[in-house]
């Protein structure tokens, strides 16, 4: 078996190394403690095994502070450190949206979530959202490489699960609220869109795809699937209006 | 035996069949779902009765079923019922002293309610548009009747009130039991840890199944009446619908201390198991308890990490993480406590201490994998992936299990009188073991590479495909366990056909149940009822060694030089009733 | 020593041990209803009531209806107390149907003026949702009362029975207090 599909999807994203990073740390502690509970149970098990001298106390004050000592000295390690560094990622880019709201580079879209398939909706030329000439597609996310991505996300039924596995992205679409995320892409190339939360029965066929272009490819499509929006739109058709007046940032 | 018995031993031979049938159900049912991940869309041998349009082959809607009904029946009808309905029933009185529950006629109600919640269930999947399929967790809106519509679904959620119900009726007794029966002299720092267990998950019982009643109350309001609670979406006309992420909130507050609901008890059983067969008292008697008083207070506190990736303020987001981690300093204390008490203790590896160092073993290694899941960061990657699964699957489905297994073990001659085979027990509690890392492994290994939860087919997105071979171990393992579940059965029925007969203390503890009754006890427990004066582990004491001649004293024990004057001519005494040998 | 002919451990069938049981599963049922009161300042913080184009809710009645209760209630632990007890049961079982009939008539009220499911929404949901559970556990309180004074009248002794079906009555005025705060007041 090849060990490389043991491996996180590849990342592509300008922030995921960190989120990666720290797994990585926090893989190397589970691989510590891991051998230290096993090494020490084994050799308890053994080494104290059948009929022997017996330390009859419920554990002396030394023993009983060694515990928690011990117990505080993992926490405090193992705990505060990943507590720590989490705290830096989510501040400085899960929940951070200056970046996404500063940058003149930024792609907005509009992504609703619906049994089984991913909407995405681009503002088109207007830049206002669900109006005529908004660009729709199908399960196809495509973004310029280097830009931020600022996603707004709702659903028209049930709750599912918006993730970019090559971004590092993950974000509820629940009916009735729009939730926000944003990425970055480093590398133009095609990667998936997949569902994570349990939708009904067409659940796993959610795949999308998410096309990272270089910029001046994506504005040439941009701009030519603009062009054919207008002619294709339909004032009649109500559920296909399901866009929103752009959120401001949470 | 009277079917409506009041007798609580009986009620808990009841749920351990119950319980039993439902693991058997539940497992089989996992079954499926390693084969479906093995040879996707291949009929499954022996299946073609139920699935007929596909030749036995699971479709995708067969499969929603197949592990929403296992997640659900697992939870409610099986490893519930066995740790806290069985050993639960059967230990805390005669643990405690008592000649039986608080409220006899409460065990024989909760026991019927949760029968008749199980016929529920099991109907539902005779139903035409099949049984409940929205996930064990049943969120909405996938779950109301708009998008999971036909009969199936309301009856399994009706099946797991009842199932909840019962939890209840069951958690009024043990309380009330364990605060007002104990024996004359039987003081809260003199119960077996095994009782502060079931207790501590009787009060977060009382606390959060009325939760779980309320989400599921409201959700079937939703299915069958008209009501708004969680229904919102484009069909809706804005403002006027609920909201579908309310049913999660209450779910998880809930949820989460289930968790610990279901595994407190074996924390209990562990804390006695290695003290017990380490001939010594259990290291940190009280640092053990208020642990687990600590992570009891907390388990309600830390719900919303669940709930990390669903637009969580990032102020609830921080605050939850931080209470998700703290929770991993009582739960080291426990696990260090129990490492020191097996610390120069004289180790006997009987089928019982080895069922709970397995389950230690399982749950030490699952709860570090939950690291990751509390840190919001590192979660990002892991939420909705068969991580998740392998996590909870290690803590909860391998550790309550061999929990379970402890204590069936453990009090298995006191409950039916008679030997188990002490081999084939060993056998099956290590294999099941190592098969259980074996798979929940594979679970971990495949969910970090990406695999999302609950897929029919992984394999349609291409960075799963080079998963296959990978799932094809995993559930070659999955099988090698339920084959190996067989070693219990043929103890189990072979023994009560011809077993041997059971001593009254064949583990040769200082307990009331082992030291005060014979095995099994009579309807109303004890001959006389005991006098409690002193704890539960006094073992390898240098006064039992010279007074006695044994390294244990029961814990209504008279050592003879404190013997009463009043008492003269008169033995030590209660006698111990007489015990030879014992197993190993 | 021989043993200690100790009497039956405190709690098997004493009445101090029922009236724990009792006020143990009444606390925590409670939160049930906590529960369901969550929610409804869950939703309301979202949406406030009334929704557009919906009826108001009344306060008099309903508060009427939670004074019932407690007078159920206060009756029980007055018969639990007095020579006899079953007129006062009597007179709790009054207050029961009477609330009943109080919140039936709010509940139909509003219905015909306009607040209906499912086009009211999470609004109508919480007022008939929670109504109706609130109300179930009301008639399970009428049902016992009536079985105790059947208990009663054929001569068996009720009056343990009734002080435990005081603290019933006192659940019911909690809990009916704590739905009123959450579904009626503004």
């Amino acid at each position: 078996m090849d060990t490389s599909t043991l491996a996180q999807p590849e990342d592509v994203s300008a922030h995921g190394h960190r989120i990666d990073a720290l797994l990585e740390l926090s893989h190397r502690f589970d691989l510590i403690l891991a051998v230290l509970m096993l090494g020490v149970l084994a050799v308890f098990l053994w080494h104290f095994r059948g009929p022997r001298k017996v330390a009859a106390d419920g554990g002396t004050v030394r023993s009983r502070a060694f515990v928690m000592v011990a117990a505080l000295t993992i926490f405090g390690v193992v705990d505060g450190t990943l507590f720590a560094r989490s705290l830096g990622y989510v501040n400085e880019v899960l929940w951070n949206f200056e970046v996404p709201v500063k940058s003149p580079d930024t792609v907005r879209v509009e992504v609703n979530a619906r049994q089984w398939a991913w909407e995405v909706r681009y503002a088109g030329e207007d830049g206002r959202f669900n109006t005529a000439d908004d660009v729709l597609t199908w399960s196809e996310l495509r973004v310029p490489v280097g830009a931020p991505v600022w996603v707004q996300l709702a659903s028209s039924d049930v709750v599912h699960g918006f993730s970019l596995p090559n971004l590092r992205v993950k974000l509820d679409a629940v009916p009735g609220r729009v939730n926000q995320t944003w990425f970055q892409a480093v590398r133009e190339g095609t990667w998936e869109v997949a569902c994570y939360q349990h939708c009904g029965t067409s659940h796993y066929k959610m795949r999308g795809t998410l096309t990272v272009m270089s910029s001046e490819a994506y504005a040439t499509w941009l701009r030519e699937a603009g062009r054919q929006a207008a002619p294709g739109y339909d004032g009649f058709d109500a559920a296909a209006h399901w866009g929103w007046e752009w959120r401001p940032a949470p | 035996m009277k079917l409506f018995s009041t007798d609580h031993k009986v009620v808990a031979r009841q749920f351990l069949w119950a319980g039993l049938g439902f693991l058997l159900v539940g497992g089989l049912l996992a079954m499926l779902i390693r084969w479906q991940w093995a040879w996707p869309g291949r009929p499954v041998p022996g299946l073609g009765w139920a699935l007929p349009n596909s030749g036995g082959a699971l479709t995708p809607p067969a499969y929603t079923g197949v592990f929403t009904m296992h997640g659900l029946l697992m939870v409610f009808f099986a490893i519930a019922p066995l740790l806290i309905g069985a050993l639960g029933n059967f230990v805390i009185p005669l643990a405690v002293g008592a000649r039986g529950m608080a409220f006899p006629w409460v065990s024989a109600l909760g026991f019927w309610v949760f029968a008749a919640g199980g016929v529920l269930v099991l109907a539902s999947f005779g139903v035409r548009l099949g049984t409940a399929s929205a996930a064990w967790t049943s969120y909405p809106p996938l779950s109301t009747h708009v998008f999971t519509p036909g009969v199936g679904q309301t009856l399994v959620m009706a099946g797991v009130v009842c199932a909840a119900l019962s939890s209840f009726a069951g958690a009024v007794n043990y309380v009330v039991t364990v605060v007002r029966c104990r024996a004359p002299g039987m003081g809260w720092g003199r119960l077996p840890l095994t009782v502060w267990g079931l207790f501590l998950t009787s009060v977060l019982n009382l606390l959060f199944i009325p939760v779980v009643a309320a989400a599921t109350g409201l959700l079937l309001l939703d299915r069958l009446a008209g009501t708004r609670f969680f229904l919102e979406g484009a069909a809706l006309a804005p403002g006027t619908g609920g909201d579908p992420m309310l049913y999660q909130h209450l779910f998880w507050l809930f949820g989460h201390p289930e968790v610990y609901i279901l595994i407190l008890p074996g924390w209990g059983m562990i804390g006695d198991m290695v003290a017990f067969f380490s001939r010594r008292p259990a290291h940190g008697y009280r640092g053990t308890v208020l642990a687990m008083c600590t992570i009891s207070a907390l388990s309600g506190l830390v719900y919303a990490h669940h709930l990390f990736t669903s637009g969580l303020s990032p102020m609830l987001g921080r605050a939850f993480s931080t209470l998700t981690l703290i929770i991993s300093l009582p739960s080291t204390v426990l696990f260090l406590n129990w490492l020191a008490t097996l610390f120069r203790g004289s180790v006997r590896l009987t089928a019982p201490l080895l069922a709970a160092v397995s389950a230690m073993v399982v749950f030490g290694l699952g709860g570090i994998t939950g690291l990751a899941l509390g840190t919001v960061t590192t979660d990002i990657p892991l939420h909705g992936t068969m991580w998740v699964v392998g996590h909870f699957h290690l803590t909860m489905g391998a550790a309550s299990f061999l929990a379970v297994f402890a204590g069936l073990y453990f009090w298995f001659p006191k409950m039916f009188g008679r030997t188990l085979h002490a081999g084939l027990s060993k056998t099956h509690v290590l294999a099941s073991a190592v098969l259980f890392l074996a798979v929940f492994g594979g679970q971990l290994l495949t969910g970090y590479a990406g695999q999302l939860r609950r897929l029919y087919d992984p394999y349609q997105y291409t960075f799963l495909k080079p998963l296959l071979e990978l799932n094809q171990w995993t559930s070659f393992a999955a099988f090698a366990l339920g084959l190996a579940q067989l070693l219990f059965v043929v103890n189990l029925v072979w023994t009560l056909r011809k077993g041997p007969a059971a001593d009254a203390n064949p583990w040769q503890v200082g307990t009331l149940e082992w030291t005060c009754a014979p095995s099994p006890p009579p309807a109303d427990n004890y001959p006389q009822v005991p006098v409690v004066v002193r704890g539960p582990y006094a073992l390898s004491q240098p006064e039992a060694q010279e007074l006695l001649g044994r390294d244990w004293i029961g814990q209504a024990e008279e050592l003879p030089a404190e013997a009463k004057p009043a008492a003269e001519g008169g033995a030590a005494g209660p006698e111990p009733v007489p015990s030879l040998g014992g197993t190993s | 020593m021989t043993p200690v002919e100790a009497p039956a451990p405190a709690g098997r069938e004493d009445a101090g041990t029922a009236w724990f049981g009792v006020v143990v599963a009444l606390s925590a049922w409670a939160m049930f209803f906590a529960a369901l009161a969550f929610s409804v300042g869950y939703l309301r913080m979202r949406d406030p009531w009334p929704l557009a184009g919906m009826p108001p809710l009344p306060r008099i009645l309903p508060a009427v209806a939670v004074l019932l209760l407690g007078a159920a209630g206060g009756l029980l632990h007055l018969g639990g107390r007095g020579a006899r007890a079953m007129p006062w049961a009597v007179g709790a079982l009054g207050a029961l149907a009477a609330w009943l009939a109080v919140q039936g008539f709010v509940l139909s009220t509003l219905w015909s003026a306009g607040l209906k499911l499912p086009q009211g929404g999470a609004y109508a949901s919480a007022v008939y949702g929670l109504g109706a559970v609130h109300g179930a556990h009301v008639a399970v309180g009428l049902v016992g009362l009536v079985r105790e004074l059947v208990r009663g009248v054929r001569g068996v002794e009720v009056r343990g029975a009734l002080q435990l079906w005081a603290l019933y009555g006192d659940f019911l005025t909690v809990t009916g207090l704590v739905l009123f705060a959450a579904v009626y007041l503004p």
